[in-house]
């Protein structure tokens, strides 16, 4: 077994390699780190002093209105005296998971679901896309608004629901797509002589190879997942028990606070292109890497 | 007889991300008149780089070292690009491996050998056209299908159609680099014919490149094997084939079987063609040659006139 | 003829392999591609069958119905005295672990993601035979010794050579009784060929195989073959002892193939025989 973890070592010192040397996957990670601190920082920021810090129900006594930057309140206040700064903090929590939980749902339903319709073909190929292809005309907003309705509340839970379920059809075209031109390839013809199942080949033989662009939607996917929640946030359909970056943009607009207070509108907006940017920084570094010329002779 | 190509100590290396490839070394032969040269060897062992190198059309990343290529009395390793594209296709022509792809699909055949022609000659479209008719007649295609589109032609005769093309600027010299690999053996055979005939019909010199030593037996006055980037042996066909010098070349005929003659046992040759990252010191076949003595490991042979018209580089036979 | 005989036999009845045009848009008749059409022969115990002709005359199409990668249209595959073409898929594993194949493409035969030992012991996991043992013997008689310096290599890492003999390695892993080889050489290098066809006569000898080999190269077909059967259109238009085939061919195209295949010495002098089969 040493030997296997030798070459796994060696493999994966290659990959570091390349990655090490893309100056998109590095700037993508450093700002992705960036706001993985902010992140992890929410919590003991607020832990200094909860009643003022806490991002829901925390407000300063001693504001009477929005304020600005101040040693108390990095960002300024909002119109009711709550923190911005933890808001903000907040928000990249919220954008970290949901964007990364849509886009890991959404990766793995799209993967499963274009390699069942690429390999199999017929009936399952056309019911499978079909459904992918109508599940693409479903608007988002309209659907937010009936889910939420049904279940009687807005919540980050369906938010990731309604996204993971809007965003595979497109990661299941691709992979399908793949799929078709890989299940022709000699390689996965010698697993059918040999007798492997087709369950087998799906998973041991195609997913693997189909992982490289899985992966890229990986990434991307957080980029569009971030961007769509702050929009259905900004719009007024966030998860009221919880703070996001889409909801402060929310608040700032509704209060009325757009062009009074710029330490109000700015962060969150820059923050929301900047940690979208870096994912897709990384996604197009990944592309970059599993880009043919890289290949050895 | 005079030589119209002459190359001397030709040196050509590629730079990769893993450092510089030496893909041709010390390459040294001429061309007569009227002769129709064959370039001999494996995948890797410089050929088409070679050819490239006649042509000067060498990707981003590769040099020629040194050396002289002297062509109708010039060197043109110093030329430059532009220099360079008055000679390509009327001085220098060339079919590329898998030409049949160079074609583009959007435009009828015919027409895109005229563009070719009026890039080159400045004539008027009529007299191109006049000229296409002519070279399909050479090569055996009826003048009607130049008004098809390449998607019309079988593979037999998208090949003759780059043939045309590359005999378009009425060159001197052709390279043909393994013009035949992708068809079938009768359209192959026909193909090989008609270059040949074209050859000698238009007195051009020519340097056929390939893997297949049948098919360089059947067209090519003069042999050249070419091993890991060096020219191991030249000769004249006959003689080559009678009386093969270097273990590489006997290894090579003893690899090819035949549907003539007596069935004999093909003899692999072991071990693998050397990594022209860093190629062997001494002669680059050593690893692989029975007949290997210590001399072979540290010097490189000189390619130097064994028998007369016979050039080899070997320590053990010289 | 004796049970044991009858099981030592590939024997082809009829084989027919159509593939459907596309429909016209207001035409009734489907139109088909006779790719493979009514041809049978038969391979007798440890004897190379050579199956030859030019690209589109059907020889790939029928190694894979061999191997029921493709689904017959009509006639009869029995090996080992059972008829696969009519099987349906649930019911082939079985019969899997007699017929292997050898593919010809060294660099897509080989699954990029898998070591070598993954690779071969694909078969073996299959039909529920796994064992370290059988793998390291597999890699020894294919002449990739030692085996623990290929096993858990990745094929990126292998000359084209050394695949070839991996994918070898693959198909005998689970001592099938017949072999199907798509031009196992064409792609790899001259100097290399002649030692992956030695190992697959030496191999031959030693397991007693049965061998359909495929090519379109009349020269390698006459080393390595026993028998010969020349296809054309779908058809077999020659089939017999190998020599006899390539010195006294009896059909025109097997006539014409011959007559067009260069020969390694520059004094061969042939007569040629043109096929025009399409105005050019």
């Amino acid at each position: 077994m040493k030997k296997i973890e030798n070459k796994k070592a060696s493999q994966i010192r290659q990959i570091w390699g390349l990655v090490r040397k893309s100056t998109f996957i590095k700037l993508g990670v450093s700002i992705m780190i960036l706001f993985g601190i902010m992140a992890v920082f929410s919590p003991i920021w607020i832990h200094i002093n909860p009643e003022i810090y806490d991002p829901i129900i925390g407000v300063d006594p001693n504001v009477h209105g929005s304020v600005g930057p101040s040693l108390k309140h990095p960002l300024g206040t909002d119109d009711i005296g709550k923190d911005l700064f933890s808001q903000l903090l907040r928000g990249s929590q919220v954008a970290f998971m949901l964007g990364m939980m849509v886009s890991v749902f959404s990766t793995i339903i799209g993967a499963a679901i274009g390699l069942i319709a690429g390999y199999y073909g017929k009936i399952w190929d056309t019911l499978l896309m079909r459904l992918a292809d109508i599940i693409l005309t479903l608007p988002r907003l309209p659907l937010l608004i009936v889910i939420s309705g049904i279940f009687g509340t807005q919540s980050n839970w369906i938010i990731l629901l309604i996204l993971s379920l809007t965003f595979w059809p497109v990661i299941s075209r691709v992979i399908r797509a793949q799929t078709l031109s890989l299940r022709e390839r000699p390689f996965i013809e010698s697993a059918k002589v040999s007798g492997v199942s087709n369950t087998r080949i799906i998973i041991k033989h195609l997913a693997p190879n189909v992982l490289p662009i899985a992966f890229y939607y990986l990434t991307v996917t957080v980029t569009g997942a971030i961007l769509v929640e702050a929009g259905l946030s900004f719009l007024g359909f966030g998860d009221p028990s919880n703070m996001s970056w889409g909801m402060m943009l929310q608040w700032c607009f509704v209060k009325g606070y757009v062009f009074k207070a710029p330490y109000w509108m700015i962060p969150p907006g820059l923050c929301i292109s900047l940690l979208a940017f870096s994912f897709y920084l990384i996604g197009v570094g990944l592309e970059e890497m599993v880009n043919p010329r890289l290949k050895k002779r | 007889m005079d030589t119209v190509l002459e190359i001397k100590n030709l040196g050509m290396s590629y730079d990769t991300t893993e450092g510089s490839v030496s893909a041709v070394d010390n390459v040294s032969f001429r061309i007569m008149s009227g002769e129709a040269m064959g370039l001999v060897g494996e995948s890797g062992c410089g050929k088409t780089s070679l050819g490239m190198c006649i042509m000067k059309l060498l990707p981003e990343n590769a040099k020629i070292t040194n050396g002289e290529i002297i062509f109708d009395g010039e060197d043109i390793v110093p030329k430059t690009e532009d220099e360079m594209r008055m000679i390509r296709w009327k001085g220098v022509s060339m079919i590329f491996q898998a030409a049949m792809n160079a074609l583009n699909p959007v435009y009828k055949v015919g027409d895109q050998i005229i563009e070719a022609i009026m890039a080159h000659d400045k004539i008027k479209k009529e007299e191109a056209r006049e000229k296409v008719r002519d070279l399909y007649k050479l090569v055996g295609l009826s003048p009607e299908r130049m008004e098809n589109y390449p998607h019309e032609y079988s593979g037999g005769m998208r090949q003759r159609a780059i043939i045309a093309m590359a005999l378009a600027c009425d060159p001197k010299f052709i390279i043909a680099d393994e013009p035949t690999t992708a068809l079938d053996v009768i359209v192959q055979d026909e193909i090989i014919d008609e270059i040949k005939n074209i050859q000698k019909k238009l007195n051009m010199i020519m340097m056929y490149i390939s893997h297949d030593i049948s098919v360089i037996a059947e067209t090519c006055d003069k042999i050249g094997v070419m091993y890991a980037g060096n020219f191991i042996e030249y000769a004249d066909t006959f003689a080559l084939f009678d009386n093969p010098l270097h273990p590489y070349t006997k290894a090579l005929m003893s690899s090819f079987p035949s549907i003539e003659g007596p069935k004999k046992e093909l003899k692999p040759v072991p071990g693998e063609p050397p990594n022209l990252l860093n190629p062997p010191r001494g002669c680059r076949f050593y690893p692989r040659c029975s007949y290997a003595e210590e001399i072979c490991r540290k010097e490189r042979p000189e390619f130097i006139e064994s028998e007369s018209g016979h050039f080899l580089a070997c320590h053990r036979v010289i | 003829m004796s049970p044991g005989d009858l099981m030592e036999m590939l024997n082809i009845e009829h084989l027919t392999k159509l593939f459907p045009l596309k429909k016209k848009l207001f035409s009734r008749d489907q139109q088909y591609v006779h790719a493979v059409d009514d041809i049978s022969f038969k391979i007798e115990k440890g004897k190379i069958l050579g199956l030859v002709g030019e690209s589109g005359c059907g020889k790939t199409t029928t190694a894979k119905l061999l191997v029921r990668l493709l689904k017959p249209t009509s006639g009869k595959i029995y090996i080992g005295g059972e008829d696969i073409a009519a099987l349906k898929e649930e019911d082939l594993k079985k019969f899997r672990k007699n017929i292997q194949m050898i593919f010809q493409d060294p660099y897509e035969s080989l699954n990029p993601r898998l070591t070598i030992h993954s690779t071969i012991a694909e078969p073996l996991i299959a039909q529920g035979l796994y064992n370290l043992e059988k793998i390291h013997d597999a890699l020894e008689v294919v002449g990739l010794k030692p085996p623990e310096g290929f096993l858990y290599r990745y094929p990126h890492e292998l000359s084209g050579g050394q695949r070839q003999r991996v994918a070898i390695a693959r198909a005998l892993v689970i001592d099938p009784i017949f072999v199907v080889a798509d031009e196992p050489t064409s792609m790899l290098d001259v100097s290399i060929r002649a030692g992956v066809l030695n190992l697959m006569l030496a191999l031959r000898k030693s397991f007693d195989l049965t061998v359909l080999f495929v090519t379109h190269d009349l020269a390698v077909a006459r080393y390595m073959c026993d028998d010969i059967a020349v296809m054309h259109n779908g058809k077999i238009v020659e089939i017999g002892n190998a020599e006899e085939v390539i010195r006294n061919p009896k059909h025109s195209y097997t006539k014409a193939l011959l007559s067009a295949v260069p020969i390694p010495d520059p004094r061969a002098k042939r007569e040629r025989i043109k096929i025009r089969e399409k105005v050019v």
